[in-house]
């Protein structure tokens, strides 16, 4: 496989089905967390490039581990307080523990991946193995 | 009226379509940041808190820039909009996962009548907008005491 994909076992889309699984304030996935980043993934000629929207996270709580291929983005947003006598009217974001995984292509090499945090994206550009990079074949003319 | 409000006509029902779209994912495509007529921008995630000297929302727009938003009071309606461009130039690019919301974004918010307007704050930080707005002297908790007729 030379594409780097979404990691969902066939289970999962039993329990995720329901819009409101999950998503919910208190509510958890079965692996335990309680919201799922949204991503894009690109690719250019010499890169992969996965964009994931965490905004207000602290970078000490965003965690990214490469095992089997698998590449897992994990941790924790916490709430914003600032002082104890703040009350909320209105709730719409996801606060709790996160978790996405992606299945990277057999040949990369993972100590060359790159991440970067801004604007509350995290960047990973994952080097493509050689055999993904496009390679021209020359015409040969029989003159 | 002394809370917060937001302001979402005929909104939740489309929020409804969007997580149904999320959660089926590429089953039957996508509807976030749909093209119907009236769903020409999306909303962006907000909490609303309120403190002892003020109200504060919180927005998350991660991936936008600063210079991309927009903030206005008018009458007693706040409007945060801008737009949210996709990073890169999408030359040699080719996009295999889309699930970011792009384009033009708007949320509106009521305000109440004893905030004051005009000291209205505004910080960026990590793709979250915070807006602080400080309430009216009359609308802050007064303690009355009591009196002990002995």
């Amino acid at each position: 496989m030379t594409y780097l994909t979404l990691h969902t076992p066939a289970g999962k889309w039993f329990r995720t089905y329901n819009p409101f699984y999950g998503q919910r304030r208190g509510r958890t996935y079965a692996d335990g967390y309680t919201w799922t980043p949204s991503v894009d993934i690109t690719e250019t000629e010499d890169n992969f490039e996965l964009r994931a929207e965490l905004p207000g996270i602290a970078k000490d709580d965003l965690n990214i581990s490469v095992k089997d291929n698998l590449l897992t983005l994990s941790g924790e947003k916490r709430q914003e307080k600032t002082d104890d006598s703040e009350n909320y009217h209105r709730v719409e974001r996801r606060y709790g523990s996160f978790q996405r995984k992606f299945a990277l292509p057999r040949e990369v090499a993972t100590d060359d991946i790159k991440a970067e945090y801004n604007d509350g994206v995290l960047t990973l550009s994952i080097p493509k193995p050689e055999a993904a990079k496009p390679t021209e074949i020359p015409i040969a003319t029989a003159s | 009226m002394n809370y917060l409000t937001t302001l979402r006509p005929m909104r939740n029902l489309f929020n409804l379509h969007n997580e149904m779209g999320r959660a089926f994912g590429d089953l039957f495509g996508s509807h976030e940041g749909g093209t119907d007529a009236e769903e020409s921008y999306w909303m962006p995630m907000v909490d609303i808190s309120e403190t002892e000297n003020d109200f504060e929302i919180r927005t998350e727009l991660p991936g936008v820039s600063e210079s991309d938003v927009n903030i206005s009071v008018t009458d007693n309606r706040l409007t945060v909009k801008g737009e949210k461009l996709q990073e890169a130039e999408t030359d040699g690019k080719n996009y295999h996962r889309v699930e970011r919301r792009y384009g033009t974004f708007q949320r509106s918010f009521t305000l109440p009548r004893n905030v004051e307007t005009n000291a209205i704050k505004a910080g960026f930080s990590d793709g979250v907008l915070t807006l602080t707005i400080p309430k009216a002297e009359e609308a802050k908790p007064t303690e009355i005491p009591i009196t002990v007729n002995s």
